[in-house]
């Protein structure tokens, strides 16, 4: 197995049992932000024990994912053919260890395939970025990370498009997905004219830290509001009622002419898996970063911040993690073979992405503008989550 | 942790007239698993074993487990999202021992026929918290069914102490999935308009 396939292989597994420590501190403050007796305080409860011993015994929370999303922050010199081949035999290697769900189903009501497990090809978006390393970014998406995906057209909403309307609009694909979102996750959000880059653009936006404000003003401000409102909905913590439908709106715009905007949303489930690692240029991973940076920023030829954070994160805390992601491989006796309840439509994930590529590095570099990333504290140094 | 009623199995006709949804449930006794392979064997006509315990619940749940000497132990216990399995729901009912159904999203609202008629009920469990909710089960066997069903996708019997869920659709036709539903329709309504 070659340096990196390992790399990705440690990087699935780990994505798979640890929850980014925001999430969980976001989830902690919901927890306590609901009544006590109610049953949305003893749903958040149990999902933040569930965080606790996934961390402990290393097995996946939120069922054993079922999609695999790779962002590649890199320079242009990377071989992508190279990196695709190496994210498919990692994905298999993970279906063989019971990482990934298994078996593949061909059609939905089919039969499962028997023989060696196949795990679903993941799909890969490459940005281009000045930078000598990669920074890898995995989204995983199981029974329970499931998003829920909405496009809109602001036409929905009479009169001329205005922020309000999408608020509007937004708030009712919220609704929509009562409790089957799995919630409380994050709502990402893309304001803009094409709906096809539009989801990708919001999915995007789940990888932005939680607590992070958008640099833009009006667009901080909608955010703010959509969350607000969104949590008088009382949709609840895994729709059993409460006040934490939903624990944050990250909201990204791109150009449009004025009457044609589409609004494109991604929901998470309260167990958005997503982790960043660094690599070194022989695939190695040189550190851990769930501490998020910024997309990358829009003057080529300055260091993007996630070099700085990356640094940060490359201490004693990086070093502890790594130890411990490279035992996961030997767990999960009994579901060494999990046959797929739900069927997956994924694509071999080369050409196809192509344009939403370029689609989403121009977005990336505009959206991103000043301000630098509060580099968070390293969450693998903080090994407990501040509980009770 | 919240105080949840104390739902000792069986489940009888007594213990269902007093559960309205919306109440917590702590679940002691023995409750099956079953997913999705096993549900289509049993679709396909796969005959029921006769000794299931008494007035158990049926967990859509493929559980993972790990062989400790001569037990199993569970590592994570992941209710699965119950709507798929809303097909075998009378099949399930008309073996008459099993009185309740755990999983993750309730039924639609045709299940409450079914459950007046065979005296059912539907829970719901903490979506995505398998691993902490395996600390509710203390063993699992085995239990002989269909073909060629093997490890999670086999059924089997749960010992569970206090297993936390919530009652969703009573017996009498009450549904805290629909009355939220409606609930989250009207905030709508008022906020957007």
């Amino acid at each position: 197995m070659s340096a990196l396939v390992q790399s990705l292989l440690e990087l699935i597994q780990r994505t798979a049992w640890d929850l980014p420590s925001d999430v969980g501190k976001s989830l902690d403050l919901a927890c306590r932000g609901e009544a006590e007796g109610t049953n949305g305080r003893a749903a958040l409860e149990t999902i933040r024990r569930a965080v606790e011993c996934a961390r402990e015994n290393e097995t996946p929370f939120g069922g054993d994912p079922a999609a695999l999303r790779f962002t590649v922050d890199g320079p242009a010199t990377l071989d992508r053919s190279e990196f695709l081949s190496a994210a498919a035999e990692a994905a298999h290697q993970a279906a063989t260890v019971g990482v990934l769900r298994t078996p593949m189903i061909d059609l939905p009501g089919g039969r499962p395939r028997r023989g060696k497990a196949i795990g679903a090809p993941p799909a890969v978006t490459f940005r281009d970025a000045s930078k000598t390393r990669v920074h890898l970014r995995l989204l995983t998406y199981g029974e329970v990370g499931a998003v829920s995906l909405d496009v809109l057209p602001t036409t929905d909403v009479p009169g001329r498009p205005t922020l309000e309307g999408v608020e509007k609009l937004v708030l009712t694909a919220i609704r929509k997905q009562h409790g089957r979102a799995m919630g409380p996750g994050v709502v990402g959000v893309h304001i803009g004219a094409d709906p096809v880059s539009g989801i990708a653009a919001a999915e995007a936006e789940l990888l932005r830290p939680i607590e992070e404000k958008n640099a833009k003003r009006p667009l901080a401000q909608l955010e703010a509001r959509i969350t607000e409102r969104a949590n008088q909905l009382g949709v609840g913590p895994l729709g059993l009622g409460g006040k934490y439908t939903i624990l944050a709106t990250h909201v990204a715009v791109d150009p449009a002419p004025a009457d044609h905007w589409t609004i494109s949303t991604v929901i998470s489930a309260w167990a958005l898996r997503r982790q960043t690692v660094t690599l070194a240029p022989d695939g190695k991973i040189v550190s851990w970063d769930t501490a998020l940076p910024r997309r990358p920023k829009k003057a080529p030829k300055e260091e993007a911040p996630c070099e700085e954070t990356a640094a940060e994160a490359d201490d004693q805390g990086a070093r502890e993690a790594k130890k411990k992601a490279g035992g996961a491989t030997s767990k999960k006796p009994a579901a060494a073979k999990k046959p797929a309840a739900t069927m997956k439509t994924a694509s071999p994930a080369s050409e196809p992405q192509k344009p939403a590529v370029e689609k989403q590095s121009a977005t990336a570099k505009k959206t991103a503008s000043a301000k630098k990333t509060t580099a968070a504290k390293n969450p693998m140094t903080a090994k407990k989550p501040a509980k009770k | 942790m919240t105080v949840a009623y104390d739902l000792t199995l069986p489940l009888d006709h007594p213990k269902l007239l007093e559960l309205t949804a919306g109440t917590r449930v702590a679940i002691t006794g023995t409750i099956i698993t079953a997913g999705a392979e096993a549900h289509r064997q049993l679709d396909a006509g796969a005959p029921l074993p006769e000794d299931l315990p008494e007035g158990t619940i049926l967990f859509h749940c493929r559980p993972e487990l790990k062989r400790r000497g001569r037990h199993w132990d569970a590592v994570s216990v992941e209710p699965e999202i119950s709507a798929s399995f809303e097909p075998s729901l009378s099949a399930w009912l008309s073996h008459r021992r099993i009185r309740g159904f755990l999983g993750y999203g309730g039924f639609g609202e045709s299940a409450f026929q079914h459950f007046r008629r065979f005296t059912g009920c539907y829970f719901q469990t903490y979506a995505g918290a398998g691993p902490a909710l395996a600390e509710f089960v203390t063993t699992a066997r085995e239990i002989p069914f269909g073909k060629g069903l093997k490890g999670p996708d086999a059924m089997w019997a749960l010992d569970v102490v206090e297993f936390p869920a919530i009652l969703t659709m009573d017996f009498e036709g009450s549904s805290l999935h629909r009355l939220l539903r409606e609930g989250s329709g009207r905030k709508l309504a008022s906020l957007v308009d």
